[in-house]
């Protein structure tokens, strides 16, 4: 956890507007140097980062050595790809930058992402990497890009020039090997001499690599327990208060609103309510979605109650959320809830519903984002007949799935 | 042990008085443009070791006389006089700059700022010359907690 204040350096030539590296090669620089941003400011709370450009109409730094990370990665929007880059005077405005950090206890570093031809001689680069050396600022070069005769080698031969007890590093990146990013993240660039930013990394590795976090609501409870564990517990509140609500409207439901609306309110209901009353400690690990149909379906063909486990987990979280957010649907639902409770169901209304299959298909269709000859959703269709009293639960579990990355479309209590 | 003071030496201990070897943080010292990293921190020794010279020495990178010695203290000291003890046939440091209390202090910087104080030394192979500081640096507002001094050999 090396204090340390660091400036890099930005190739905005015309060189970087070619497309070798997906999507562009100053796309791709752009992505490294937010993930090193990060990587720095999260292997010691006090690192500092600067940015500035190398090409343009001249050297510009477009952010001095800051901790912010959020004004870092702003002050990369917007950036313009033009001019040809100029190696030395990058580095020289980096120095002074350095120079001229707040907390002189840091250490300087400058990395410098060289993707246009260098031309400068290999003197010249050298005497820059004795002064660098003098004055002990470390130097990290990632040479990619443009594929000089003779770049690889001036780089090679600055970095050895400021090298200072294997402080210095330079990594080649041929455009054959796939992102800039993933490549960088194995490197000392962004293990920082193999301590704490490896942390960092192997998290974003596994990120980059599995696509999803794969950890309960997408936070490592290792990296940060108490937002792991805050999540939790508002989700436990939410489903209870959700279930509390849900008993009320299920009687409102037995009462048989006649109107689409209400009807269609408590549905809705009925499909949140039955986000908890499965059980508490699902994990929320499968967003597959071809995955949570096979788990919903499975579970309106066998006794609902065995297969509570797995099931739909992370959609669940979506709906309540969805349910919440759309203002019409929280008044359908006080609506329920205020209503006075008759015990009679008229659970049968419910099941005429959906039984009737053209009606069915008639409300899918009308609904945006759902394709009625989707066969998730003629399966689901089929799979529905008068079972029992969760049915109707399950059934629209398996709609609000289809809908469910959609969630603002949740449209159903709008009078149709 | 030859003093250039005017007292003779047997009666009284002089590295009390003459040496703040105590005084120095040795951990946080630190050099720029040293050969060997680190090792400036063995170049300051008790009195009695003074003109021990088997342990490692002090050199700048080949081809480049400059060095710039960081010495932060533990506390706040008065510095009388500075004794700078170089290697022969003309490795020896010629000029002397110093500076106190400032923080992140360059090679360009220490060419360009006003030194504190200005010395030109001469060969001292071993140890008997000391360099006064002025008067200034020994009255009241000069309590020193760095101390910062720029070599240069040409």
């Amino acid at each position: 956890m090396v204090l340390e204040a660091t400036m890099i350096c930005i190739d905005n030539s015309e060189w970087t507007r070619n497309g070798d590296y997906s999507p562009s090669r100053f796309q791709a620089q752009a992505d490294a140097v937010n993930l090193i941003c990060g990587a720095k400011t999260q292997s010691n709370p006090e690192n500092t980062v600067g940015v500035l450009t190398m090409a343009g109409k001249g050297v510009r730094v477009l952010v001095t050595p800051t901790s912010d990370l959020g004004k870092i990665l702003a002050c990369m929007h917007g950036l313009e790809v033009g001019g040809e880059m100029n190696l030395a005077a990058g580095i020289q405005v980096a120095q002074l930058a350095l120079k001229h950090r707040q907390n002189k206890k840091q250490q300087q570093r400058i990395i410098v992402f060289a993707g246009s031809p260098v031309k400068y001689d290999k003197k010249v680069l050298e005497t820059i990497g004795k002064k660098l050396k003098k004055n002990s600022v470390a130097l990290d070069v990632v040479d990619f890009g443009e594929e000089d005769d003779g770049k690889p080698e001036k780089l090679e031969a600055l970095v050895s020039a400021v090298n200072n007890s294997d402080s210095s590093h330079i990594v080649h990146v041929p455009p054959s090997s796939g992102a800039l990013s993933d490549v960088l993240i194995s490197t000392p660039i962004f293990t920082g001499d193999g301590e704490g930013g490896s942390g960092f990394a192997a998290a974003a590795a596994a990120a980059a690599a599995s696509g999803v976090s794969g950890f309960d609501f997408g936070v490592d409870p290792n990296l940060d327990p108490e937002l792991a564990l805050a999540l939790r517990v508002s989700m436990e509140e939410e489903r209870a208060r959700q279930e509390s609500a849900a008993r009320a409207a299920e009687e409102a439901a037995r009462q048989g609103g006649e109107s689409s609306n209400s009807q269609d309110a408590t549905m809705t209901e009925n499909v949140s309510v039955a986000a908890p009353s499965d059980d508490n400690k699902r994990n929320e690990q499968l967003d597959n979605e071809a995955a949570l149909l096979e788990q919903a379906l499975a579970m309106s063909m066998d006794d609902p109650r065995a297969s509570q486990s797995g099931g739909i987990p992370l959609v669940d979280a979506d709906m309540s959320e969805a349910a919440m957010e759309d203002e019409e649907l929280a008044l359908a639902l006080q609506m329920s809830v205020q209503d006075d409770a008759n015990e009679l169901a008229n659970q049968n209304d419910l099941n005429q519903v959906l039984a009737n299959h053209s009606l069915m298909s008639s409300i899918l269709s009308q609904l945006p984002g759902v394709d009625p000859n989707d066969p998730a959703v003629r399966d689901a269709l089929a799979s529905m007949q008068p079972q029992g009293e969760l049915m109707p639960k399950v059934s629209f579990l398996i709609l609000f799935t289809i809908l469910g990355l959609n969630s603002t479309e949740v449209q159903l209590v709008k009078p149709v | 042990m030859a003093c250039l003071h005017d007292h003779s030496c047997e009666e009284h201990d002089c590295s009390s008085d003459f040496s703040l070897y105590k005084h120095i943080d040795l951990p946080k010292v630190s050099a720029l443009n040293e050969a060997a990293p680190g090792s400036v921190k063995s170049v300051f020794k008790a009195w009695e070791q003074r003109l021990d010279s088997s342990g490692a020495h002090l050199e700048s990178n080949d081809g480049d006389p400059e060095l710039l010695v960081f010495i932060p203290f533990t506390s706040d000291v008065k510095i009388k006089s500075i004794s700078v003890v170089g290697g022969d046939t003309g490795t020896s440091p010629a000029k002397m700059r110093a500076f106190i209390n400032r923080d992140g202090i360059d090679f360009s910087d220490a060419q360009s700022m006003r030194p504190v104080q200005e010395w030109e030394l001469a060969e001292n192979l071993h140890g008997v010359l000391e360099y006064q500081t002025r008067y200034v640096l020994i009255s009241y507002p000069y309590f020193i907690s760095h101390l910062l001094l720029f070599m240069n050999y040409s």
